[in-house]
């Protein structure tokens, strides 16, 4: 009796206050996953609007991931679906927590993981930060009660609008790489790019949740002439290695996929256009569907209204 | 920097600690908490902590040899004649007296070297330059071991409380080490007394369900004053403090306000922080803080605000230079020339000087330091020397001074007088300080509240709404405590669901309006780099 008289109030402590976040986080979640209703990432999320089970390929990483490969087009010429899950300057530990996400609502056949997010460092705070705010969003979301609207009282956060991209973020601007960028792009070298210890183990630590849900992973690096180095891909090479996956240096294909990167870049070598996009996604489609023995959907009408039907809309959004 | 604010504190190093300190039976709870305190510091400063440690050395064996020669002392006083008990007397206090001089050497030497070497340097260079000599030394660069200006002041007090026979010397050496390297001391102090604090901490009683909770609430406190309001206003101080050239005279005075703010805000808040950890374990640590912002003199500003460094100053500065031959003859010659008001008041002012130099280098290597010492010094003099002609100017025109609107314009002049001595405090250079000065009355102008440009330093509207509202609570919470109402006690009375209702309720008001995340530069821990 004298011990529970010591621990209820603990555990009521407790329970009330995580009752309290679990509102106030209500209270401050966008409503739904679009620009308007205030969600910083809507189209990295638009994945929670896709029926269940219906994406077979998913992208973690960074923005390089979401500049280089459009799911619509995936589809459009191949017929698998895919969704792109890239945010800017997205963390191991952010890609860890939208792989939980993701294998809430999905479970796709292959996990293909942006190689330029590996290298972003964070630290461990950062880490127990995203982990809390999986748990409490009002950790990530606080800053919204500056802009709670009537709704966000009224209302609980749904994310159902379907997203035409698919999270591709489109340009069809050129704005040419500096010659001495590329220039140096990919010099020959024996030296690796140092990985912090945390990075690893969050490196690891998504291969094996893949692993244990029988999803193939991919470590893949998409063309970048300002981000990539021979010293990124011997260090992911190696990792792959360890990890016994495969990885695959879009970087160095430079036959498969010829970028000029006088056209084919937004913004000076960072980010590929569409023009890029199109040169990586003719290679990689027909390469992902053999390799992975991928599904065509087109046929398939479940597909109809959040895939073929919005086609046309995907091609006047990105034009 | 890591702060006391920080998730490695509060969620890591903090609950470890306590779990430890409780399940560890009590001959092992306290070289727990001691390795614990080591280990803090090791994370803190690595290998900075030799020095730590050579001061713990330095003052537990001059406390001994101290001891040993009371002891010896006493001992031929007891076997003298009375004829000869005062030359024993004086001539074991100059013995005595040399033993505190190595050791304030020692320690004050170790400070000095690592802190000031490069301000002296600095300036000798800039004297040699002056006078045309040419000669210029490399100005050296040192590490500073975490709080060393807290626990030098800390250490030299207990040599000085056993020279004084106010305590008798530590024999136990793990016992004088625990309390000078107590970890939630550390960084931001309060400067806590050998007397009042070693041998609690070295009892380790276990934690208790009514000290925790209370804690617990006040950690939260602590917590709240440094992520709603002091982590809030960062980017407008550093903006307006870094660019205020181009901001008119109404924002250097706002830069001035909310400095004050955030370092009240953080650096009480940090000390609520501090003694709620020590609250949770079962310890009394010493306030550090009484409501100053409701001072009506700068005098009592500074009874109320960082207290224990005052009380030090008093005790281990002030007192004894008043007590000195040499003043004590200056107050009988000004007494008789100067009146019982104005005379003492001269000699205490000499005495005053001391301590207010001191005080301002003890803040930080650095012009500014010296010039907000002697500020305040200047403020306290001026205000000791006009309160005659005060009262009686008030008695003359019938103001009641006791009448609230003449305590409330007290409190507001100096607040505001605070305020502008913050603004030398936080300012990058003295020269800089000088500047802004110059800048917050030349261009003396409100017309940056209407036209915008206080909602572009990186806080909109809401942001300062959210301050203000962070600051009335913290207000009545302070008004209720000068009314003597203790908060946390009647909370403690209420029913169980009340107090988790509570508790609750400020985890989610800090996780809610807290300045953390993307987007917000938490301040480092103002006093720590002291």
């Amino acid at each position: 009796m004298k011990y529970l008289k010591k621990i209820i109030p603990v555990f009521l402590t407790l329970a009330v206050t995580a009752g309290m976040l679990y509102l106030v986080s209500i209270l401050t979640s966008p409503k739904s996953n679009t620009q308007e209703a205030g969600h910083d990432a809507w189209a990295a999320y638009g994945f929670e609007a896709e029926p269940a089970d219906s994406i077979d390929v998913f992208l973690l990483g960074d923005s390089e991931s979401r500049s280089s490969i459009s799911p619509m087009e995936l589809f459009h010429n191949e017929g698998f679906t895919s969704y792109c899950c890239g945010i800017n300057l997205n963390t191991l530990c952010e890609v860890s927590d939208m792989l939980h996400l993701v294998l809430k609502y999905h479970h796709p056949k292959l996990m293909i993981l942006e190689c330029n997010a590996i290298f972003t460092e964070f630290t461990w705070k950062d880490a127990f930060e995203t982990a809390a705010a999986h748990y409490f969003p009002v950790v990530h979301w606080h800053n919204r009660w500056k802009t709670l609207t009537k709704e966000d009282f009224t209302s609980i956060p749904h994310y159902d609008k379907v997203e035409v991209r698919k999270g591709y973020y489109h340009s069809s601007f050129a704005d040419p790489a500096p010659p001495y960028m590329v220039d140096r792009y990919m010099a020959a070298s024996d030296e690796r790019e140092p990985l912090d210890g945390i990075n690893r183990w969050y490196l690891k630590h998504i291969v094996s949740i893949c692993r244990k849900q029988g999803i193939e992973v991919l470590m893949m690096s998409m063309p970048s002439a300002r981000n990539w180095t021979t010293l990124k891909h011997n260090t992911c090479s190696d990792q792959a290695q360890a990890l016994g996956i495969p990885f695959i240096d879009l970087n160095v294909m430079r036959e498969e996929i010829p970028i000029d990167w006088n056209l084919d870049t937004r913004d000076r070598g960072d980010h590929l256009n569409n023009d890029g996009m199109r040169k990586v996604c003719s290679w990689l489609g027909p390469w992902l569907k053999e390799t992975y023995q991928l599904e065509d959907h087109r046929q398939d009408s479940s597909y109809d209204k959040n895939w073929t039907a919005l086609y046309d809309e995907y091609i006047e959004r990105i034009s | 920097m890591i702060s006391y604010c920080s998730i490695e504190y509060l969620l890591i190093f903090l609950p470890v600690v306590f779990l430890g300190y409780q399940i560890l039976p009590k001959s092992v709870r306290r070289y727990f908490l001691l390795a614990a305190s080591y280990g803090f510091f090791w994370y803190l400063s690595g290998p900075l902590l030799a020095w730590h440690v050579a001061v713990c050395v330095c003052v537990w064996l001059t406390g001994l040899r101290l001891q040993h020669l009371l002891n010896e002392r006493n001992k031929a006083v007891k076997a003298a004649e009375r004829g000869q008990r005062k030359a024993i007397k004086e001539a074991c206090a100059g013995r005595m007296r040399r033993w505190v001089i190595l050791a304030g050497v020692v320690c004050f030497g170790i400070l000095l070297s690592l802190k000031y070497t490069p301000f002296f340097v600095e300036n000798l260079n800039g004297l040699f330059r002056h006078l045309g000599i040419h000669i210029q030394m490399k100005v050296p660069s040192f590490a500073v071991p975490i709080g060393i200006s807290f626990y030098t002041l800390q250490a030299m007090s207990y040599v000085y409380d056993v020279q004084k026979e106010k305590i008798p010397a530590d024999g136990n050496f793990f016992r004088l080490t625990m309390w000078l390297s107590f970890f939630p001391l550390l960084m931001e102090g309060p400067i806590a007394r050998y007397g009042s604090l070693a041998e609690k901490i070295w009892e380790v009683p276990r934690i208790q369900g009514e000290n925790f909770q209370k804690g617990l609430w006040r950690i939260l406190y602590g917590v709240m004053k440094k992520m709603l309001v002091a982590d809030r206003v960062n980017t407008a101080v550093e903006l307006l403090y870094t660019d205020f050239a181009n901001y008119d005279g109404g924002m250097v005075f706002l830069a001035a306000v909310l400095f004050t703010l955030q370092e009240y805000m953080e650096f009480s808040g940090t000390i609520d922080i501090v003694i709620g950890t020590g609250e949770c374990l079962g310890f009394v640590l010493p306030e550090n803080f009484n409501q100053p912002f409701f001072a009506k003199t700068i005098s009592e500003f500074w009874t109320r605000w960082h207290i224990s460094l005052g009380a030090w100053l008093r005790d281990y500065l002030f007192y004894p230079l008043s007590m000195s031959q040499p003043l004590k003859n200056l107050t009988k010659k000004c007494r008789a020339r100067l009146g019982n008001h104005y005379g003492p008041l001269v000699t205490s002012s000499v005495a005053l000087f001391a301590v207010w130099l001191f005080n301002g280098l003890w803040h930080g290597a650095g012009w500014s330091y010296i010039f907000f010492g002697m500020y305040h010094f200047s403020l306290i003099v001026t205000g000791s020397f006009l309160a005659p002609p005060v009262i009686a100017f008030c008695e003359k025109h019938k103001i009641d001074r006791k009448w609230f609107f003449y305590r409330l314009f007290q409190m507001l002049r100096t607040a505001l007088l605070v305020s502008i001595g913050e603004m030398f405090f936080r300012a990058l250079s003295l020269k800089h300080g000088l500047s802004m000065f110059a800048r917050m009355i030349r261009h003396a102008s409100l017309s940056s509240f209407t036209d915008g440009t206080a909602l572009k330093l990186g806080m909109d509207l809401p942001d300062y709404l959210i301050v203000a509202a962070a600051v009335l609570f913290v207000f009545v919470i302070s008004l209720l405590k000068e009314r003597g109402c203790n908060v946390r006690e009647r909370l403690y009375a209420k029913p169980v669901l009340v107090r988790a209702l509570v508790t609750g309720l400020l985890v989610t008001l800090i996780l809610l309006f807290g300045a953390y995340g993307k987007g917000y530069v938490p301040v480092d821990p103002i006093y720590a780099n002291f």
